[in-house]
């Protein structure tokens, strides 16, 4: 085969139009093969599963609506979703306006060197395994030697039963997650806030407006698709909220810090009632579908695009 | 909480509890009389397999490392008789009962099922229940081996292992519950060791006499040993337990389980003789002097003579309504899938005989099955009063070990946590309560 031959213009399939698109299929391909196998199939295989009853061991049996139905007796699970309802809340809102005011502090002007220390010191915990740290939050969090108990107790508060009450326990975990995770959306939020052109601000407090109207009027609105995607993101992981519980309380006490994600592992891989996992892990699906589908329909009349 | 891996306490801990409401407990020794498996006529028709046959038995087996041990000795005995059996002791990690089982199933679905199964009380009904065990009683009714081993056991641990008058499992040890006291501090405080029949109440105040000490130098009178088999003997010695007489539905909303419930919070809250479970572990408590009194079962003799503790001795559970503490035991098992059933058989035989007992009483571990081994002067000379742990069987009831066993053990973890943590006792077992019933409408349906 010669070079010519190759170069020569195809009539028909080889265009050069032709092959560019098969390239740029090609190059997606594994993605999508990738999206079929990890998400699409699981989720559809998940769906058939639901309507059945299957430990794992026996073939899956048909039995209906059986699942769906014990979604609404069950308690275990309601107090699983009220707390991931909580979750969701604080994250949403901590990690998003704590995220958001990092991220102004060190778009200032700071020496390189102090910016960067910073940065990274409030990007670091994003990076380390929850497992590690969770030893040192539990040492932190104990009652009666830890130090957040200390120093509460010197400043004339009470001694808080951190991981052992029903009513901090909720608390306790979402301190952890938006201590874990707030670093990340700080990192996006900074990213934007130094994107924002100067001659914009600058024209502002030319024409007379305070430092907050510029924030609020100029800032937010060219920042707002930074924040949509965070809070889209801190949303979604939020819902998904595992880890950190696991680590810091195990779900406890009782079911006082258990997540609905836990609580559909529990089911599924430890009581090995894989259909009604299955059908839980629908409706958490279902809500976060929902609630995205919400927010991306609400974007158009609060994120600015230029 | 536990020093050292899995072993024979695992069962322990894993364990739930027992037996039946408040007239159930008197009911159940009627009950399992009834059940028991008659030790039938031996016939003497048994013929064991040629010394030169060639086979490949199969273990599933759990342990900690001394338990492994004892294990491989029972392999090289069975080689001296058997030398063209090649055995494989397949050690299994343990997280739940229901997840052993299941491995099991998932060996026996692959086509390489294990001819000799190690399993405790927890998995009995469940292992019944998924065909893994083959029925022992024509093999004890036609070799006298196996008819000497049994006719050594207390008949009650044989029903732990039975069902329906069929006998399963070739026991192996067992554990029970008793109250572990602190010799040295019992004199200081100059307390005479209570009677055998002694009183929640008695405890309590004794345990309040040696609640002494602030801060570093806190004292407790008790620290609680924060498992379900652990906490079992607070359910049964106030007449009632998690299940209904023949374990097939929740008793958990039954007010004496409350009462218990609350009891145990209040030795934490209210009285403030032990401490908060989490981060307490009782064997390390006990022995370093930091708590008067614990629960235990035999298993620990083994690291306190480690540790070089030896101000301790043992008392009977003490009661509300009823003398009573919990047992639990284990057992081997043939599977009915096994191509050498005989050979697996004579396998069981020595891994429940004599020599194999003696070896745990050597590591200290949980209490022999066999008489033989437990009136030894070895198992005798380890501890002061070390005959009440065989007599206990004479008033203990068998842990709670229905097949929904997986689902509630953690339920009652959960309700402990939770109550401890301020919610209401009723409440809370009332949840639990759920729970359990939706496994059994699960297991029925």
């Amino acid at each position: 085969m010669t070079v010519s031959a190759t170069r020569m213009p195809m009539p028909g399939r080889w265009t050069e139009r032709r092959r560019e698109a098969i390239a740029g299929y090609l190059f997606i391909l594994p993605t999508y093969i990738g999206f079929i196998a990890f998400v699409l199939g699981p989720l559809l295989g998940a769906l058939v599963i639901s309507f059945t009853r299957y430990d794992l061991t026996a073939q899956p049996t048909f039995n209906g609506l059986d699942n769906y139905a014990r979604l609404l007796t069950d308690t275990r699970l309601h107090q699983s979703y009220v707390n991931t309802l909580v979750y969701v809340a604080a994250a949403v809102v901590l990690m998003n306006v704590m995220g958001l005011a990092l991220a102004v502090m060190l778009d200032r002007k700071l020496p390189m060197w102090l910016r960067t220390i910073l940065r990274s010191a409030y990007f670091f915990p994003s990076l380390v395994g929850l497992a590690y740290v969770a030893i040192i939050w539990q040492a932190l969090f104990q009652p009666d030697v830890g130090i957040v108990n200390y120093y509460l107790t010197q400043l004339g508060g009470p001694r808080v039963p951190w991981t052992t009450s029903r009513e901090w326990v909720v608390p306790a975990v979402v301190i952890v997650d938006v201590w874990k995770n707030v670093g990340f959306g700080m990192l996006i939020f900074l990213a934007a806030l130094q994107d924002v052109p100067k001659e914009v601000t600058e024209a502002a407090e030319v024409d007379g407006a305070g430092s907050w109207t510029i924030f609020r009027r100029v800032t937010v609105p060219l920042i707002s698709p930074a924040i949509f995607f965070n809070v889209t993101l801190t949303v979604i992981g939020a819902f998904q909220i595992f880890e950190s519980i696991v680590v810091l309380t195990g779900g406890g006490p009782g079911d006082a810090s258990r997540s609905v994600a836990m609580y559909i592992y529990e089911q599924g891989f430890q009581s090995f009632r894989v259909g009604y996992a299955s059908a839980i892990a629908m409706t958490l699906f279902a809500i976060i579908m929902v609630v995205t589908l919400i927010q991306f329909r609400v974007r158009r009349s609060w994120v600015f695009h230029e | 909480m536990i020093d050292r891996p899995i072993s024979r306490r695992t069962l322990l801990k894993s364990g739930a509890a027992t037996a039946a409401g408040a007239a159930a407990v008197a009911a159940l020794p009627t009950m399992a009389a009834a059940q028991s498996p008659a030790v039938p006529q031996v016939d003497g028709g048994y013929t064991p397999p040629a010394p030169d046959t060639t086979a490949t038995l199969t273990i599933s087996n759990w342990g900690d490392p001394n338990d492994q041990a004892v294990y491989s000795g029972v392999a090289e005995r069975f080689k001296a008789k058997y030398p063209n059996v090649t055995v494989n002791d397949n050690f299994v990690p343990i997280t739940t009962w229901t997840d052993y089982i299941n491995k099991i199933l998932a060996d026996v679905a692959a086509g390489s099922a294990p001819d000799v199964i190690n399993i405790a009380i927890e998995g009995v009904r469940q292992g019944i229940s998924r065909d893994l065990f083959r029925p022992l009683t024509g093999w004890v009714g036609s070799d006298p081996e196996g008819a000497a081993l049994v006719a050594d056991v207390d008949q009650r641990l044989l029903d732990g292992l039975s069902q329906d008058g069929t006998l399963y499992l070739l026991p192996n040890t067992w554990n029970t519950m008793l109250i572990y006291y602190n010799t040295k501090m019992f004199a200081d405080a100059g307390i005479e060791r209570p009677s055998d029949d002694w009183t929640w109440d008695d405890f309590l105040a004794i345990a309040q006499q040696l609640t002494t000490g602030d801060g570093d130098s806190k004292v407790f009178g008790f620290v609680l040993p924060y498992f379900n088999f652990g906490l079992t003997p607070w359910y049964y010695s106030n007449g009632t337990s998690q299940l209904n007489a023949d374990w097939t539905a929740s008793n958990l909303t039954d007010p004496k389980m409350a009462e218990s419930v609350a009891w145990i919070r209040d030795l934490v809250t209210t009285h403030g003789v032990a401490p908060h479970p989490q981060g307490a572990d009782p064997y390390q408590l006990f022995p370093a002097g930091k708590a008067a009194m614990t629960g235990a079962g035999h298993w620990v003799v083994g690291s306190f003579q480690g540790a070089g503790f030896t101000d301790w001795d043992i008392l009977p559970w003490p009661q509300r309504t009823t003398k009573a503490t919990v047992y639990g035991v284990s057992g081997f098992a043939v599977h009915p899938g096994s191509q050498h059933p005989e050979l697996a058989w004579e396998y069981c035989k020595l891994l429940g005989g004599l020599e194999t007992q003696m070896g745990f009483v050597a590591i200290g571990g949980a209490t022999p099955a066999l008489r033989a081994a437990a009136q030894s002067p070895e198992f005798l000379g380890q501890a002061p009063n070390s005959e009440l742990f065989y007599q206990a069987i004479e008033y203990a009831l068998p842990v709670a070990a229905p097949t929904v066993f997986s689902t509630l053990d953690p339920a009652m973890g959960r309700a402990l946590d939770s109550v401890l943590a301020g919610s209401d006792p009723a409440e809370a077992l009332a949840t639990a309560d759920q729970e359990v019933s939706q496994a059994f409408a699960d297991v029925a349906g």
